[in-house]
């Protein structure tokens, strides 16, 4: 169990800079995810500190160590592939103990690991079968079974769960934390997917083009983002952004928000702020967003309605702009109803309408 | 809209033409091999026959018992098959290069090697004769292998290639990170998925060199390091009317190159192919 | 850094001895052209500037070889293709036996070249063979006599051994590439109502195009370099009607031992070949940019 320090980092590819200067501390024992969209450097990071990818410039640091120039077989670090990676002509057993094998470990010792991993997982009847006869979950195990065996001071998983089923997939997050938690093995996981992010952090490192957006907890990430990026990432549905203007009001700390002609809310001054009628970038999340007759808010037509059981989803215009409205239980407006919206102002994000940066 | 009855129409015209494939390939095939268990006295009178009235073995006993053959047989052997390993090991690690690693001058290097199967080896006839010759390297069952093996290492190393790009990354890598150097991946992991593979270049490479036929001819003026082609041209020229016996030893030679290929053609078809098609 | 040299130590092997034993010969090879180099005369090997090419270009035998080496390519090369791409278009339909017909079909392509030479040398040959007694009963011949010897027609008979060993090659890969194309776009196409002729010709043509083009382009070079079956078959004559250029160059080395000459006629067939490789590049270049 150790500490993963990153500062710094750099990687190209040729004239492609893929990281931009990372950063990180991950502490013994974490379970760090790694999430954004494609190409924003998350696998890369990974490949990184696996050893699999030389780094152009930074530090990599594991349990204090200086790790750069080390093998990936020296770093004591083990990876869950998305394809699983299993050795196709080699038993569950065999896949399992090559590791301890390579290490020179006596023959007793192995079984006595592989027997324990393979109980903790539940794959004990599966020892004997080659990967091709093994479903989608049960080769996800048998990766991590490998992983386990080995006690490493680290485990790093490279979207395990993408090739799973919904329903697969929502039992395996919760499989996978459950086993961290218990082996207390520092973890870093990337996904693209901001469910697995939410439902299994204790931190996430949102990401985008290279950089890091923010690290923080779930929580953190959720109500107070640092950015439109990380505020359109996380949650689902999307966090709508709005075009809108900051007016002076008559009370001296707190100003107008104006959408259009429209009053949404008065909010109190940002600190950023330099003068009446500056542009911003509105954050309001679908689930926020009160809704009741027209003369009580801001008067919007629902066009369309997604009834997901779990509740509604109705996207509504007015005023040339178009946002999501989510709703608990049943539909509470059918299609081209007029309906009155109103936010507090607690639940107002301001961004910078230019850098999108988060104005607090 | 057709007439249902063409339908078997169009069968029986399938079958038929492939019948006439049939026929065509193994046609000369059965000929040769009518034509060495024809005696003697029936070779001249019942020439055109599809079947001789009379079948011996003698002359395959004369072949293998009473001429040199034996010795050309194991001259090619020896240099077909020493080819064939030395091949198969360059051009699997060449091969296993080109695959798993972006590398400065790669291009060059792979774009030489399409060359090199471009022009015509006729070419070097001469060059080649004058360098091997003071480094007695001539008619030498060495200096064949030597020479062989650089030209097939080319096309070697490129259908191996396309086998290495077929088995997935991934597994190098989980097994570099489960503790093993490179090297120790490829031989623990990857090896064995390429059997198909290796197996297809041994083959391609020792059906190639034991044909080869002009260089063989260039560089061995002597029996005693001759060739299976050479010793058999030679044969045809000198008693150019015991067909009996040259079919014999025509069929003789047939046998371990069409062995081969029985025993691997599905996995030569799969390598051919993958390498044909990404052109 | 280990890690750095790595690609180089899993290629370098394979490239040195390439550079050493092909490419290293080929530019000796190119310089004979220009020097005088016989193997039997002590004497020889001083520059001699272009005059192998003057000879070259003054000799009949050259010429002749030039032009039986067009025919002969084309020859082969169309029969081969045209033959192999209906082998492939029947073997793509599934049917009884497919594998184990598949499997003789193919069977050609594994006889050593000087085998099939010989092979159809003894087919031709009236004393064994069956084929001048078929022709003569046909009427192709007035009576049975060996193709070999008449100096008018001897060159269908390496053309012939030539095709019979080469068609698995094309139907191989053409079969491959026709086993490539998605189900879908028939099926779509059905479904639109083309015919199986249509349907051949707007979906199995343009997907076969990029193969065929690469795989005519490699064979024609390889073939007009492939001398084994003339040289076996008929040394390149009666009266050289036979001889290629590569056969020729052969001979010249082999018999006349007058390298210089033998490496200025290669030179000449390299250059021929380069320029044709060029032509295709170019035409395919300009067919692209058109679309």
């Amino acid at each position: 169990m150790a500490a993963i320090s990153i500062r710094g980092l750099r990687k190209s590819y040729g004239a492609a800079e893929v990281l931009r200067g990372i950063d990180l501390e991950v502490k013994a024992g974490e379970f760090v995810v790694l999430v954004g969209p494609s190409g924003c450097g998350k696998s890369t990071l990974l490949r990184l500190i696996a050893g699999l990818e030389t780094a152009s410039s930074g530090d990599i640091r594991i349990d204090g160590k200086l790790v750069n120039g080390l093998a990936p077989k020296d770093r004591d670090l083990a990876m869950v592939f998305q394809s699983y990676a299993l050795y196709p002509h080699m038993s569950v057993r065999d896949n399992m103990s090559f590791s301890l094998k390579l290490r020179g470990m006596p023959r007793a010792r192995i079984e006595a690991a592989v027997r324990a991993a393979s109980a903790t997982l539940g794959i004990q009847e599966l020892l004997d079968r080659k990967p091709r006869a093994l479903s989608g979950g049960q080769k996800q195990r048998v990766a991590m079974g490998r992983a386990m065996v080995r006690s490493p001071q680290a485990f790093l998983f490279d979207e395990p769960l993408s090739n799973l089923d919904a329903r697969l997939r929502e039992q395996m997050r919760y499989e996978i934390r459950k086993l961290q938690r218990q082996l207390g093995t520092t973890s870093i996981y990337v996904t693209h997917d901001q469910i697995e992010a939410m439902t299994m952090a204790d931190r996430i490192v949102a990401m985008n083009e290279g950089v890091v957006q923010q690290v923080g907890t779930p929580g953190e990430l959720y109500d107070d983002p640092a950015n439109v990026f990380v505020g359109g990432f996380i949650g689902s549905p999307g966090m709508n952004y709005l075009g809108a203007t900051l007016m002076r009001a008559e009370s001296g700390d707190m100003l107008d928000l104006m959408l259009g002609t429209a009053l949404l809310a008065r909010v109190p001054r940002p600190a950023a702020w330099c003068s009446a009628g500056e542009r911003v970038t509105v954050g309001l999340r679908p689930e926020r967003i009160a809704m009741g007759a027209p003369a009580e808010g801001i008067a919007a037509q629902v066009e369309l309605s997604e009834p997901t059981g779990l509740g509604v989803v109705l996207h509504l215009s007015f005023a040339g702009q178009r946002l999501t409205v989510f709703t608990s239980g049943r539909p509470q407006a059918r299609v081209n109803d007029w309906v009155g919206l109103r936010v507090a102002a607690a639940d107002i994000l301001l961004f910078d309408a230019s850098s999108g940066v988060r104005l607090r | 809209m057709r007439p249902r009855l063409n339908r078997s129409a169009h069968a029986t015209l399938h079958y038929a033409l492939i019948g006439l494939y049939l026929a065509f390939a193994l046609f000369p095939l059965y000929w040769m091999l009518k034509v060495s268990l024809t005696p003697d006295d029936l070779l001249y009178g019942e020439g055109v026959r599809l079947w001789p009235s009379r079948i011996t073995l003698q002359h395959y006993t004369s072949v293998i018992e009473h001429s040199q053959f034996p010795q050309f047989f194991r001259n090619s052997l020896i240099v077909s098959g020493s080819t064939a390993l030395l091949v198969t090991a360059l051009a699997s690690a060449a091969g296993y290069g080109f695959s798993r690693f972006r590398f400065r001058g790669k291009l060059i290097i792979v774009g030489l090697m399409l060359v090199s199967q471009m022009f015509p080896l006729v070419m070097i006839v001469a060059p080649m004769f004058r360098l091997l010759s003071p480094l007695g390297l001539t008619n030498s069952l060495t200096g064949l292998v030597l020479v062989y093996t650089a030209f097939n290492v080319p096309f070697a190393s490129l259908l191996m290639q396309s086998f290495f790009d077929a088995i997935p990354k991934d597994l190098e890598e989980a097994a570099m990170i489960d503790g093993a150097t490179r090297f120790q991946a490829l031989r623990s992991v990857i090896a064995p998925l390429t059997l198909p593979g290796l197996a297809a270049a041994f083959s391609f490479v020792f059906t190639a060199a034991w044909s080869e036929l002009l260089f063989a001819l260039m560089l061995n003026s002597s029996t005693a390091a001759s060739t299976f082609p050479v010793g058999l041209l030679a044969f045809v020229s000198k008693f150019s009317v015991d067909f009996g016996q040259m079919t014999a030893a025509g069929v003789l030679a047939l046998l371990p190159v069409c062995g081969f290929f029985f025993l691997i053609q599905r996995h030569l078809l799969q390598g051919l192919t993958a390498g044909a098609v990404k052109g | 850094m280990s890690e750095r040299a790595e690609p180089y130590l899993y290629t370098l092997p394979a490239v040195l001895l390439i550079a050493a034993l092909l490419l290293a010969p080929l530019l000796i090879g190119l310089s004979y052209a220009f020097r005088d180099i016989t193997l039997l005369d002590p004497g020889s090997g001083g520059f001699v500037g272009l005059e192998h090419f003057r000879e070259l270009y003054a000799d009949p035998s050259f010429w002749n070889a030039l032009r039986n080496t067009v025919t002969w390519t084309a020859a082969s090369v169309a029969l081969q293709f045209g033959l192999g791409l209906v082998l492939a278009l029947l073997l793509s339909r599934p049917f009884r036996a497919r594998g184990l017909v598949q499997l003789l079909v193919f069977l050609p392509w594994a006889v050593p070249s000087f085998l099939s030479a010989l092979n159809w040398a003894w087919l031709f040959n009236p004393v064994v063979g069956p084929l001048p007694h078929w022709f003569a009963s046909v009427g192709l011949m007035s009576a049975p006599e060996n193709l070999l010897a008449d100096p008018k027609h001897a060159l269908w008979g390496p053309i012939a051994a030539n095709v019979w060993w080469g068609i698995p090659f094309f139907a191989i890969t053409l079969l491959a590439a026709l086993q490539s194309i998605p189900r879908d776009l028939y099926e779509a196409a059905a479904i639109d109502g083309a015919g199986p002729w249509r349907r051949f010709r707007s979906i199995t043509l343009p997907y076969l195009a990029p193969t065929m083009a690469i795989t005519i382009l490699l064979r024609t070079v390889w073939i007009a370099n492939f001398a084994d079956l003339i040289v076996v078959m008929t040394k390149g004559g009666p009266a050289d009607s036979t001889q290629i250029l590569s056969s020729y160059i052969f001979t010249q080395a082999f018999q006349r031992l007058d390298f210089g000459y033998a490496s200025a006629i290669a030179a000449v067939l390299l250059m021929l070949l380069l320029a044709y490789a060029a032509l295709l590049v170019l035409l395919r270049h300009f067919l692209n940019t058109r679309n």
